[in-house]
């Protein structure tokens, strides 16, 4: 076959995903119709799992090292570099290459020629051969061993690589003359099914230094006064255990690391499994969720049927996260835990590896959702954190149907379930137990950072928090002074200042999003003065008789920074330091009628008389709030509202609102529904008239109800104005078409009675009376009577559903806010009785303006709040006409913190998985294209340095 | 209506030796209108110019350019597809092959068997090959499997010349009770759906032919040597075709079938029209000599769809929406090439009027943002394997179907930027009133995306055989780029495995039983474009040859550039 290359960037890679044509380095090549395209030869294809291994010059005498010693390694060395004294250490990632059943050594510490060949004689860098599907690698504490687990359909089995066979010729030139490694260059064995994620754990030495070299065997005397080649015992760690889940068979097992590393290369017997534990099948009974009151205007969500509990068909292991002291323990408290997340089963085992040869599941965290208490909660990924500052540990988990992280306290007294977050009615966007992505979360990493500051008093511990206090002058905390925010926003408590415990999610999209667990900064990031802002005491520190306030960054919130949600890209301020980030809107709302004529005389908007004092972010400059409701522009009052900074996470997108009197639902667009006027009745059933937020006059009467005050003919008026209207948008049968020739009615009757498309009349307007899911009650036509409607519109109808005398708002990303659920037993459309959805509301009722502006109705929701004040025209009539709309454009959005790993040179970074870097303080993240393996500095800033 | 006049195109292609559908389109459309001037300033204009009979007629006897591919549902026949795509004859062709022995006459699955057996049984590659008449293969790199490819010609059972670029294929099964089967096959060249009646073999004891005595059959009004397909048969390519005289948009890439109650909906999508159509298929009811009573026409255009539409498939309906006392109306997903969302048509079958019109609603869109901007999506499949198995249990009791809407049913889309499997589900929940059931909302929602080598195009859910001799549903994603085939395995959330197959792997059909000794068997048939062949893969766990290419039926043909 002759080969041809193009420019086109898939031939390209498929080409350097062979390695078949071109040597190492940029190559240039000519395509067929056009120039000479520059190509880097990529060597890794599909990355997938990493370890480590830190090792010093080959055949020293510390060759194998602790990955600890690795912290101070210098970078930029050339991979055969050791130093002039031959004491330099280099940082190896091992990397599985999925696609190609391979782990690549990559030196991270070099500056160039990363990927080490391991075979110079065939184009390309080759990495080392293992097992097809490599699922998981791990590395021995001071790099003697490495072993793979292989997912081959035929031959799963796991791999002992000898960390002598690493390095190649061109590093280790002992290593010179000896064949290319190659499947049997080290023992394996093989498994009864493929496994999945894998650790090593030690079975700890005793008092006297003893191992036991089998789980049922005595303790004998090992030399491990230094690592050497081959002899993992050396390492002075304990006996290691691969603990390997086998997801097939739902149970995990034991093998001990230096039996198997200890057969003939090429070996492939099966696996001498020491021990198994079935995990358990058995999911206790799901605690019940918190109590939704019923209410005769709401409904209730569907009754809280609970998951199930009881037996379940099988366990399926997806992912481990292991606790284990770093000394290994003694025997038979080794203090090591294993967590298991489990797709089959909503729960997540909890393996107390005490004694790791005789593992033991105790009670199980219990995933579950506040949101569906039914819905069976399965989790993939898992990440634990050490022990926090403050004696607590967490355990992060994905939820994999729900695109979501949950978080457990996992401390001696935590509890069960994932741990709700503060006040979720602030964020009724986010669900109360866990934090939800738009892109799905991939893996997922606890890191602890922490920047010691030094001063006059000392260096400050790990977990120093930050003082805001003036007045404190106590040892601790003036160490703590030195993390404050510096007056010029450079230094000090910030966002990218990651000093304290930090979950951090690698998402779908290629970016890595930053969770906040414990921030040792956060008592100086909020406001310097909580109680102007009502969200806190302020500081009774006073200088010269004034009183000082906190030491913070001075940010009008107080909830900057969250425990288990996601963490701020910005500071949330306006001013020239940090740019504009405080939420706040670009321009005045600004009214105008629906041909586009702004409206300067009629229905205004104000903030709630309660927000007086309060600011307003305009264009970046801070206004106060008069209590007036209606800051004073250049030409007079403006157009006013109030953006709730409670949890400024709400406010999610920039984007234009659009506040509509009798404005259209969205959701309704191309769809049609079949019209009975004589009955009342419509249907359609892709509509979704609950799921679409649709307010029929049966749930306005029973609000209405609810909240007395009103006779009964006051609330028959009141709940038939509020009512949503059925617009029907069909257009007429063209005036040529053959039915008008046997119809009973004229197409000129018809366009006198309802109009055309572009210029309707109120005829086409039907009051829904009750709606479900799939059909709406409708009232008689205004106008005309229902046979003649019929008549006109006698097949399939186009429709609009349009707010009654009240207005709508719609966001061009957040859409239209609702929190109207189909009532699980009637069906019809009513408001959710759970009170934490009540922020979700888009209806503004208006006050006609007699006098002075009326302090009622408010509309607040978890984003805005204000009200609509309506005058009289001259005619006395109120100045109000359908699809008149305020718009007003919101800016400074929060950001959450997010690192994306694709850039113009990077056009797609799929990420495979994360995980934290500590000997460098970087993320690493691989990918499952061509990206190969990416280091991201650990406080998110800064250059990322890729390897392939 | 004049039909629409256009001109032959050439066929362009990029240089790597491998052809990209996309880029061999784009360049054939420059390529066409450059040839169209010099054709019309040559005063020759030819309507519908990838067919016709001047020219070389197409080869019958083996593949070219191999595109769909499907087995009969009882599996006595493998349709496949060829495209003709570097239009090197006068249009493709549509053939039926023998999946199972007539006679003493091999089938493809006899071929298959013999070789799964060998290599189960550790024969030596002589011994493995020689059994199917065949040698050890000395050329794994471009035609993966133990043996050189064998000769697929006396499989070919029937054959029908159709126009050029033909790719999507369905079938359409009667529902009534009465014997009867369609295939309909979607024609980027003429452009038209072009449907033959084919053997209804769902009793595979007792195959009803429309050729009777003859088994295997592609009616179609053919005529000539070549069994050209005639022009009623071209559903959408002239105005005679459809009630309402309306003509196929060009550039239908893809075809998908459902069955409705009384007239089944065929709807095609067409990539540079941003359109969908319509085609309603009616069975022949004795009595009933109605125009378009007993054939299929083309009913609607669905117009003003997002960009580029690329694939349709059709939503599994759920036995419990079958003779329901509520309207369930047959759902549709199109994918886009240029849009990050999908899709969702409905059918109306307009039943209640006179004269019925059957159209298509856009009900719903599906964004996709699961990898934050997920655009060019491809290929999507169902996943119905727990609410099979649950409806298999239920007989006609309605409670029971009902209880069976709450069973998960996978949905998976590729997408190509990036590439990716999203995986998702489908929840269908019923919306009542005071009790009664009146329809069924289907909504959509994704959880994951699994990375996937370059090129992700069509997507299927097979059966493969476990370790417990138990099908298990499979996720197979064709990358056509870089010649995989990866296989997901659904419920453990996992690749299981990326097979290695020849140049530009297109369809897959799945050919999944039992034996004639109550066995199961399961076999994956691979369309391999390239090189013109077709090669089937192992799905028996229990095998060494699970997962991997073990025969190839040829010959292989390289493209003419490189011959």
């Amino acid at each position: 076959m002759r080969a041809v290359l193009s420019s086109g960037r898939s031939r390209w890679t498929a080409l350097a995903a062979g390695g078949l044509l071109l040597g190492s380095g940029a190559v240039a090549m000519s395509s067929c119709t056009g120039e000479s395209t520059e190509a880097e030869v990529r060597s890794l294809e599909r990355t997938g799992q990493v370890a480590f291994v830190c090792m010093g010059k080959p055949g020293s005498d510390a060759a194998l090292r602790s990955l600890a010693d690795c912290t101070a390694a210098p970078r930029q060395l050339d991979p055969t570099n050791f130093g002039t004294d031959e004491s330099a250490l280099h940082l190896y990632a091992l990397v599985t290459l999925e696609t190609r059943g391979e782990l690549a050594v990559v030196d991270i510490t070099a500056k160039e020629g990363n990927v080490l060949d391991q075979d110079p004689s065939t184009p390309g860098d080759n990495p080392l051969p293992v097992g097809a599907q490599p699922v998981d690698v791990v590395a021995t504490p001071k790099g003697t061993a490495v072993f793979v687990a292989s997912a081959d359909t035929s031959r799963p089995g796991i791999y002992a690589i000898d960390a002598e066979l690493l390095r190649p010729c061109e590093v280790d030139t002992d290593r010179c003359g000896t064949p290319p490694p190659t499947l049997s260059s080290y023992p394996a064995c093989q498994l009864p099914s493929q496994p999945g994620a894998m650790v090593l754990v030690a079975d700890p030495a005793d008092a006297e230094g003893r191992v036991r070299q089998t789980c049922g065997g005595a303790y004998d005397e090992v030399e491990a006064d230094s690592p050497t080649f081959g002899n993992i015992d050396s390492e002075g760690l304990g006996r290691q255990k691969l603990f390997v889940t086998l997801p097939k068979e739902g149970r995990v097992v034991v093998i001990d690391a230096q039996q198997l590393f200890s057969q003939d290369p090429g070996a492939f017997d099966a696996c001498e499994i020491e021990a198994e534990l079935p995990l358990s099948t058995t999911v206790p009974d799901a605690p019940p969720p918190p109590v939704i009151e019923p209410q005769p205007d709401c409904a209730v969500p569907e009754e809280p049927e609970l998951r199930p509990s009881g037996e379940f068909d099988r366990s399926i292991p997806a992912g481990v996260a292991l606790v284990a002291p770093p000394d290994g323990g003694t025997p038979g408290a080794s203090g090591a835990s294993l967590y298991v997340s489990d797709i089959g089963v909503p729960v997540i085992h909890v393996l107390d590896l005490a004694d790791p040869c005789t593992p033991i599941e105790g009670e199980p965290l219990l995933p579950t959702s506040a949101e569906d208490p039914s819905r069976v909660v399965i989790t993939d990924r898992v990440a634990v954190s050490r022990l926090t500052p403050s004696a607590h540990r967490y355990l992060y988990a994905i939820d994999v149907e729900d695109r979501s992280v949950m978080a457990f306290d996992i401390s001696t007294d935590g509890s069960q379930q994932p741990l709700l977050m503060q006040n979720p009615e602030d964020n009724p966007f986010q669900p109360p137990d866990r934090v939800k992505f738009a892109a799905a979360p991939v893996d997922l990493a606890i890191i602890q950072r922490d920047l010691p500051e030094e001063n006059d008093t000392g260096v400050s511990e790990i977990g120093t928090l930050c003082n805001p206090d003036f007045c404190c002058d106590t040892e601790e905390c003036q160490l703590g002074n030195a993390f404050r925010t510096s007056s010029d926003f450079e230094t000090g408590a910030a966002p990218f200042t990651l000093r304290g415990v930090f979950a951090v999610v690698a998402l779908a999209s290629g970016q890595v999003a930053v969770i906040d667990i414990e921030d040792f900064d956060a008592p100086c990031r909020g406001p310097q003065f909580p109680a102007a802002i009502g969200c806190g005491e302020d500081s009774t520190c006073t200088e010269d008789g004034q009183l000082t306030g906190f030491a913070t960054s001075g940010e009008l919130t107080c909830n900057v920074v969250a425990p288990h949600q996601t963490r701020s890209g910005f500071f949330l301020l306006d001013n020239e330091d940090v740019g504009r980030h405080l939420p706040g809107i670009q321009t005045f709302p600004s009214l105008a009628r629906e041909d586009g004529t702004v409206v300067t005389d009629g229905p205004v908007m104000l903030a709630p008389a309660d927000a007086a004092g309060a600011i307003l972010a305009v264009a970046g400059e801070l206004q106060t709030i008069p209590p007036s409701g209606a800051i004073l522009g250049d030409d007079g009052p403006e157009n006013t509202l109030v953006l709730t900074t409670a949890n400024p996470r709400v406010h999610q997108a920039d984007q234009e609102w659009a506040l509509t009197y009798q404005g259209a639902l969205p959701g309704f667009g191309g769809k049609v529904g079949d019209l009975d006027v004589g009955a009342g009745e419509f249907s359609d059933s892709t509509a979704g008239f609950c799921d679409n937020g649709v307010q029929p006059e049966a749930a306005v009467r029973a609000r209405l109800e609810l909240e007395g005050g009103l006779s009964e003919d006051e609330i028959d008026s009141e709940a038939a104005r509020l009512a949503d209207r059925l617009h029907v948008s069909k257009p007429l049968a063209g005036v040529e078409a053959p039915y008008w020739e046997s119809a009973a009615c004229t197409f000129a009757d018809c366009r006198a009675t309802f109009g055309d498309e572009t210029v309707p009349t109120v005829s086409r307007d039907l009051r829904i009376i009750e709606a479900r899911q799939d059909s709406l009650e409708l009232a008689p036509p205004v106008g005309t009577d229902a046979e003649f409607m019929q008549c006109c519109f006698p097949t399939l109808v186009n429709y609009e559903v349009r707010a009654g005398d009240e207005w709508v708002l719609i966001g061009g990303a957040s859409g239209f806010v609702h929190d109207v659920i189909a009532d699980p037993v009637t069906g019809v459309c009513r408001p959710s009785c759970d009170t934490r959805l009540d922020g979700l509301n888009a209806r503004a009722e208006y006050s006609v303006l007699e006098g002075e502006p009326a302090v009622e109705p408010v509309f607040e929701n978890a984003l805005f709040g204000f009200r609509i004040v309506v005058p009289r025209n001259n005619e006395g009539q109120l100045d109000l006409e359908r699809d008149m709309a305020f718009r007003f454009i919101t800016q400074a959005s929060f950001v959450p913190l997010r690192v994306p790993l694709t850039s113009d040179s990077r056009n797609n970074v799929q990420i495979q998985s994360l995980g934290y870097v500590p000997m460098t303080d970087e993320f690493f993240a691989t990918d499952g294209g061509l990206e190969g393996l990416l280091l991201v500095p650990g406080d998110l800033v800064g250059d990322i340095r890729q390897f392939f | 209506m004049k039909p629409e006049r256009r001109s032959p195109s050439v066929r362009a292609r990029d240089c790597a030796g491998s052809l990209s559908p996309r880029a061999s389109v784009r360049a054939r459309f420059h390529a066409k209108w450059l040839l169209s001037l010099a054709m019309l300033g040559s005063g020759i204009v030819a309507s519908s110019c990838f067919t016709g009979s001047d020219g070389l007629v197409p080869p019958t006897e083996n593949l070219y350019f191999p595109t769909g591919a499907l087995v009969s549902p009882g599996r006595t026949t493998l349709y496949v597809v060829n495209s003709d795509f570097d239009l090197q004859f006068n249009g493709g062709t549509v053939q039926a092959l023998n999946l199972a022995a007539t006679g003493d006459h091999d089938g493809l699955r006899d071929i298959a068997d013999r070789v799964a057996t060998a290599i189960a049984n550790g024969d030596s590659p002589d011994d493995t090959c020689g059994s199917i008449g065949s040698t050890p293969n000395d050329n794994l790199s471009l035609y993966p499997g133990p043996c050189n490819p064998i000769d697929v010609q006396p499989f070919i059972r029937a054959f029908a010349t159709v126009g050029a670029f033909a790719a999507g294929i369905t079938l359409l099964s009667r529902d009534d009770g009465e014997p009867g089967a369609r295939l309909f096959v979607s024609v980027r060249g003429d452009p038209s759906v072009t449907y033959f009646d084919v053997p209804d073999d769902r009793d595979p004891g007792q195959v009803e032919s429309p050729c009777a005595p003859d088994l295997f059959c592609l009616q179609c009004a053919g005529e000539g040597d070549e069994q050209r397909c005639g022009r009623d048969h071209r559903i959408g390519e002239n105005i005679f075709t459809s009630q309402r005289g309306l003509l196929l948009p060009t550039e239908p890439t893809s075809v998908a079938s459902s069955l409705g109650s009384g007239s089944d909906p065929v709807i095609a999508a067409h990539q540079t029209s941003a359109t969908a159509s319509l085609v309603v298929n009616s069975w022949p009811v004795d009595g009933d000599a109605t125009p378009f009573s007993a054939t299929p026409s083309l009913e609607f255009l669905l117009e003003g769809l997002p960009e580029a539409p690329t694939v349709v498939t059709s939503i599994p309906a759920p036995a419990f929406a079958k003779d329901a006392s509520f309207d369930y109306q047959p759902g549709f997903i199109i994918s886009h090439r240029a849009d990050n969302t999908l899709t969702v048509v409905r059918y109306f079958d307009d039943a209640n009027a006179a004269p019925s019109r059957p159209f298509l609603v856009r009900s719903d869109d599906i964004g996709l943002s699961i990898s934050g901007a997920d655009t060019d999506s491809r290929g999507m499949a169902f996943d119905t394997t727990a609410r099979t198995a649950c409806e298999a249990g239920c007989a006609d009791d309605r409670a029971c179907l009902e209880q069976c809407l709450d069973e998960k049913v996978g949905f998976y889309v590729a997408n190509r930027e990036p590439p990716s499997l999203l995986i998702g589900q489908m929840e269908t929940t019923p919306n009542e009133t005071d009790g009664e059931v009146t329809s069924l909302s289907e909504t959509f929602s994704f959880e994951e995306a699994i990375p996937l080598p370059l090129g992700p195009a069509l997507v299927f859910v097979g059966q493969v055989i476990n370790l417990d001799g138990e099908l298990e549903p499979r996720v197979f994603v064709v990358c056509f780029d870089s010649r995989f085939v990866v296989v997901y395995d659904p419920t453990l959330r996992k690749v299981e495995a990326q097979i290695r197959t020849g140049r530009g792997p297109f369809g897959l059909a799945f050919d999944t039983g039992t034996n004639a000794d109550g066995e199961p068997t399961s076999y994956m048939y691979v369309t391999q474009f390239t090189d013109s062949y077709l090669s089937v893969v192992d799905l028996d766990m229990s095998r060494l040859s699970y997962l991997t290419p073990i025969v190839s039926f040829g010959p292989p043909q390289p493209p003419r550039e490189e011959q």
